[in-house]
């Protein structure tokens, strides 16, 4: 099976403000190394969960795969691409967070379109895709809403729409149920079983350990600025020893 | 083609967001209206020798000064709204991450401020009229190019100050001061001549007094497009210097940016 993503001895600082910069800022800060010597990789279609605790770095992970951050050291390859690379980007859907990251003003249609176009795809293309990723997603009856009036648990479903709009073959989620109730991400994780992420490669980062065994097949537990765990998802009770740190 | 879609896009975009705003945009025109009513008995009460404009009425001086001043304003600060607006909805990362050079993203944000400071710029003229300006309309080849020249002259400039937001989040001040200077030195409501001779010379740095140079010659006194070179020739100059300025800094600043992870704060 070829690999969608692999990580290379792979090590992230963010450095300390030069001292004039930090004074300019209003706030000085150290140096911040959250992992080093980081290498895996990720089957094509393989179902991933990375966990660990706060400030573990899995964000910080998924911003380099995506090629937002450069790592200090070492290289990370998306179907053999240098993530740094910004045409690597089109390979990659990721699901923010944060379901703020859309223009409010704007109709989930038109969110949709302006992203698509974003990511290079014709007007005509964009707005064939919103509505095939939205009928997928059921999102359809609010596709002309603005997408203020959307609940948490919809912006969330939008936010999936929007990574799969030029249908990359990887997908990368940090956190996304994080603001969701139970029922809601419970409904969520059906989604990413349904067909509108079937065969895609899944990396989706999660403190929730009943998260990561409904859809992943395997499990990446970060701390201490290195892999602790890789291989299926833990128990509940096994979780705390495997976060708990390195034997 | 292609390479136009995210362009289009990001003026679809905008227009969009401004049309949900209905009130602003007759607030603005509002605005308009009462800023030409103030120039035009301004200029009444100040004689056209004391301002030191004798070439034609003053509240012609006026109207085009600070309607081109709009312009100015716009490619200055529209910018750094747009980046502190896209921080604070938390759809930077998600529009500075797209395939696309960030920089062509972000100049495209200038398209349709563009084109709503062009309708206004419209509209402040067409009052005008009713109050009784007087227009003698010269080259248009030469008005499109010193206005085409002057976006991008003063788009370079602050795009180029909007750079320093991604960094220090709240670098706004740097533009009111280059707004508030061009202001001064700049020839809007009086010409530099009048101003003490270092100041005067001063102004000659500014990309400002010859765009107004030009846009009043080519406006109220029929320049031919011969007439309107020098200025326009100025402002080829300050592109030259101004956009690579921009193209430097706003890569270097967004790396920056990246790299200390600052992208996502605010």
């Amino acid at each position: 099976m070829s690999e969608a993503l692999r990580l290379q001895d792979v090590a992230f600082s963010y450095p300390a403000f030069p001292r004039g910069i930090g004074w300019l800022m209003g706030r000085a800060r150290p140096a911040v190394t959250p992992f080093s010597g980081i290498t895996f990789a990720v089957a094509a279609g393989e179902r991933v969960c990375l966990m660990g605790s706060n400030g573990a770095g899995k964000s910080t992970l998924l911003r380099i795969i995506l090629g937002y951050l450069a790592p200090s050291t070492g290289t990370s390859a998306v179907l053999g691409r240098d993530s740094r690379e910004a045409g690597t980007r089109r390979l990659v859907g990721m699901v923010h967070p944060d379901e703020r990251s859309f223009y409010w003003r704007l109709s989930v249609r038109e969110n949709l379109a302006f992203f698509g176009a974003l990511w290079g795809l014709s007007p005509a293309d964009a707005s064939r895709r919103a509505a095939q990723t939205a009928e997928a997603l059921e999102l359809t009856p609010w596709l002309d809403r603005p997408f203020s009036d959307l609940s948490t648990g919809t912006r969330q479903r939008a936010a999936i729409a929007r990574a799969l709009l030029n249908d990359p073959p990887v997908l990368l989620m940090d956190e996304p149920t994080r603001s969701l109730d139970p029922p809601s991400a419970v409904r969520f994780r059906e989604w990413l079983r349904g067909p509108a992420c079937a065969g895609k490669t899944l990396l989706l980062a999660t403190h929730n350990p009943d998260e990561a065994r409904h859809v992943a097949d395997r499990c990446l537990v970060l701390g201490g600025g290195r892999i602790l765990h890789d291989g299926p998802p833990p128990s509940d009770a096994d979780l705390p020893a495997l976060m708990g740190g390195a034997p | 083609m292609k390479a136009l879609w995210p362009a289009r896009a990001i003026l679809l975009r905008d227009l969009r967001i401004a049309l949900s705003y209905r009130l602003n945009a007759l607030l603005t025109l509002a605005a308009t209206l009462f800023g030409v009513t103030l120039w035009y008995f301004l200029s009444r009460a100040v004689s056209p020798t004391t301002a030191g404009w004798d070439r034609g009425s003053y509240f012609g001086y006026l109207v085009v000064g600070t309607a081109f001043l709009g312009y100015v304003n716009m490619a200055l600060h529209t910018f750094g709204q747009k980046l502190k607006q896209d921080q604070l909805t938390g759809t930077l990362e998600v529009f500075l991450g797209a395939p696309g050079r960030p920089v062509l993203l972000v100049a495209a944000s200038l398209l349709w401020d563009l084109v709503a400071q062009t309708l206004q710029v419209a509209a402040t003229l067409g009052i005008a009229l009713l109050f009784g300006l007087e227009l003698h309309v010269g080259s248009g080849p030469g008005l499109v190019l010193l206005l085409a020249l002057s976006v991008v002259a003063f788009g370079a400039l602050g795009l180029a100050a909007s750079s320093l937001l991604l960094v220090f989040k709240r670098g706004e001040p740097i533009t009111p001061f280059v707004g508030a200077l061009f202001a001064l030195l700049g020839g809007v409501f009086f010409p530099p001549a009048v101003l003490p001779p270092a100041l005067a010379a001063l102004s000659k740095l500014l990309p400002l007094p010859y765009a107004l140079e030009g846009l009043r010659g080519l406006l109220l006194e029929g320049w031919t497009l011969g007439q309107v070179l020098p200025d326009l020739a100025a402002l080829a100059f300050f592109c030259v210097i101004l956009v690579p300025l921009a193209l430097v800094a706003f890569p270097l600043c967004l790396r920056v940016a990246r790299r200390y992870g600052l992208l996502s704060t605010y």
